[in-house]
């Protein structure tokens, strides 16, 4: 009823105002959208490839990332315009990587792409604004890295393997470790570096660091570092617990137990209580000494 | 402050632009790929010489020095290998000095890559659980292949290739003596492709990416393992040569055979 000529007007304004951006944002979209799709219905479905699917902490990451990202747009916007030709640089390599042939070099050219872009417009100021969601992004960019890395965690895998002997020698179970081989009642287990929690372990340090940017923990030095301590430790010692369940499982023939805490969703039960004590966790850090200080806006 | 620092606006607009026509051109290259669905994803690279490497798991390798007596398909650690028992052809001087007899053979497990996205693992890991080995005497043997210079049989019936005759390529080896209560082998163990071989199987990856970049395709490989039977606990080192004469067999027949092959 009552004209509002300010509208069609705003309209107008965003478009030239924010016609630029959004024409990069549409091309990132067309570019990366396919590519975001494959990774998530990888990671749901566990079509990709073993050491892709260490990084589906990126189901949780990237949106947060791109929450972050949203939620910053008007300090972005007040930044000075002032570029840098590296950015340019790493946004031509995003771009030469994207065409390449080979999967995790595409993988690679979105943090690369996004750096650029962040650097070119907006200088560095711009990736100092943008450099958490940045880092969530690359942490969740899945490449080989677990691959090279496995042959490294074999002393983990001893460990572990040892332990979960022990625990279960000491149920009386005849019980015999050769390296990272548990022999009960004939039959094996071997504590590969997927099953010695690698994958769990990269999830919950990838979650504890989103927990300690959300609790602003990260600005307390000391506790951010009993943060990952603790969670190395529980993700270590959970994995221990498990490994015995799942050789106790095995070697006893119950097979269904087996296959439901390996494959099934006992498995995610399993999960969601280790990432679930981490909140516990960064709870008890965050609560004591000094009572936050927090200037409520 | 910042102000000062900031560009002029057409510096900005030309930025901008730039950005826009950066994308625009990788939008350009790659659009097509939302009607043909062929992205590079979707599209796994392909293992050449598939039906070979699969060949060898059902027949093993035929070796000209050496006479299959035995050959069936194990499993080790939900994998299939290979297993072949081996007798020297030329058998009565070697038998004495080396005591491979067709009651105590030298054994040669081979595990081919089964599918593009089948790494090396833990291969090494792997036969050792099953053998309960204990291992000791542990080295690096580097052995020198010639592909085809080693096959004599060979030479006139590769005409096409011969060219690449007198390349010869570098094997890193694992060497070592592994013992359990009932035997004791001297064992040489890598991970065979085309252009090389190395126990490590981080080497084959840095080839396979190499060879994925410029070829879009794998690098296929073999996991080798030569167990020589020795005197119980005894030297590995009296059975060195002849795991050398045997390992140079086994890569170089991979790389005529399997690696080689159409398909």
């Amino acid at each position: 009823m009552i004209e509002t000529p300010q509208k069609p007007f705003s309209i107008h304004r965003f478009a030239q105002h924010h016609a630029t951006e959004v024409a990069i944002a549409a091309l990132a979209v067309i570019l990366y959208g396919p590519l975001l799709i494959h990774w998530c219905d990888g990671w749901l479905t566990k079509s990709i490839s073993i050491e892709h699917e260490y990084f589906s902490h990126g189901l949780i990451g990237l949106p947060f990332a791109g929450y972050l990202a949203w939620i910053k747009r008007n300090k972005w916007q007040a930044l000075p315009s002032h570029g840098h030709l590296v950015g340019g640089v790493l946004l031509i390599t995003g771009m030469l990587l994207y065409l390449s042939p080979m999967v995790d070099l595409i993988n690679l050219s979105l943090p690369i792409t996004l750096t650029g872009l962040c650097l070119w417009l907006k200088g560095l100021k711009g990736v100092r604004l943008m450099v958490f969601p940045l880092l969530l992004v690359f942490l969740a960019t899945p490449n080989e890295i677990p691959y090279l890395i496995a042959p490294y965690t074999l002393p983990l895998q001893k460990f572990i393997a040892g332990v979960a002997g022990f625990l279960l020698w000491q149920m009386g179970m005849d019980v015999t470790v050769e390296q990272i081989y548990i022999y009960v009642n004939d039959r094996i287990v071997e504590v590969a570096p997927y099953c010695a929690g690698l994958k769990m372990l990269f999830t919950s340090l990838y979650a504890g660091m989103m927990l300690t940017y959300w609790t602003e923990l990260w600005k307390q030095r000391e506790k951010v570092v009993a943060f990952f301590v603790g969670i190395i430790a529980l993700s270590v010692i959970a994995n221990i617990m498990r490994n015995t369940v799942l050789t106790f499982f095995h070697g006893t023939g119950r097979d269904a137990a087996f296959a439901w805490f390996h494959e099934g969703w006992g498995g995610d039960v399993y999960s969601a209580l280790l990432l679930g004590s981490l909140i516990i966790l960064v709870h008890q850090l965050d609560r004591p000494p000094s009572p936050q200080q927090d200037s409520a806006p | 402050m910042n102000k000062l620092l900031a560009e002029s606006p057409w510096a900005r607009r030309s930025r901008l632009l730039a950005t826009i026509v950066v994308l625009t051109i990788a939008t350009v290259i790659s659009v097509s790929n939302y009607v043909t669905g062929n992205w590079v994803w979707a599209t796994p690279p392909t293992v050449p010489h598939q039906t070979q490497l699969n060949g060898v798991k059902e027949t093993g390798i035929t070796l000209s020095h050496w006479q299959t007596i035995e050959h069936y398909a194990g499993e080790i650690s939900g994998y299939d290998w290979s297993v072949q028992a081996l007798v020297p052809n030329d058998a009565d001087d070697v038998d004495s000095e080396w005591g491979i007899q067709p009651e105590n053979p030298a054994v040669l497990l081979l595990r081919p890559q089964s599918w593009y996205r089948d790494m090396p693992q833990v291969e090494w890991m792997d036969i050792q659980g099953v053998q309960q080995w204990t291992i000791d005497q542990k080295k690096q043997v580097a052995l020198t292949v010639h592909p085809l210079s080693s096959q004599e049989n060979v030479i006139d019936r590769d005409d096409a290739i011969s060219g690449a005759g007198d390349r010869s390529i570098r094997v890193q080896t694992r060497f070592f003596r592994g013992w359990n209560r009932q035997q004791t082998y001297a064992v040489m163990q890598w991970y065979a492709w085309q252009t090389g071989g190395s126990p490590s199987a981080s080497r084959w990856f840095w080839v396979d990416q190499r060879t994925q970049l410029r070829d879009r395709h794998r690098m296929p490989w073999v996991a080798v393992s030569i167990m020589v039977p020795i005197t119980p606990l005894g030297d590995s080192q009296t059975a060195q040569a002849i795991a050398e004469t045997l390992g140079q067999e086994v890569q170089a027949t991979l790389i005529r055979d399997i690696f080689s092959g159409n398909g």
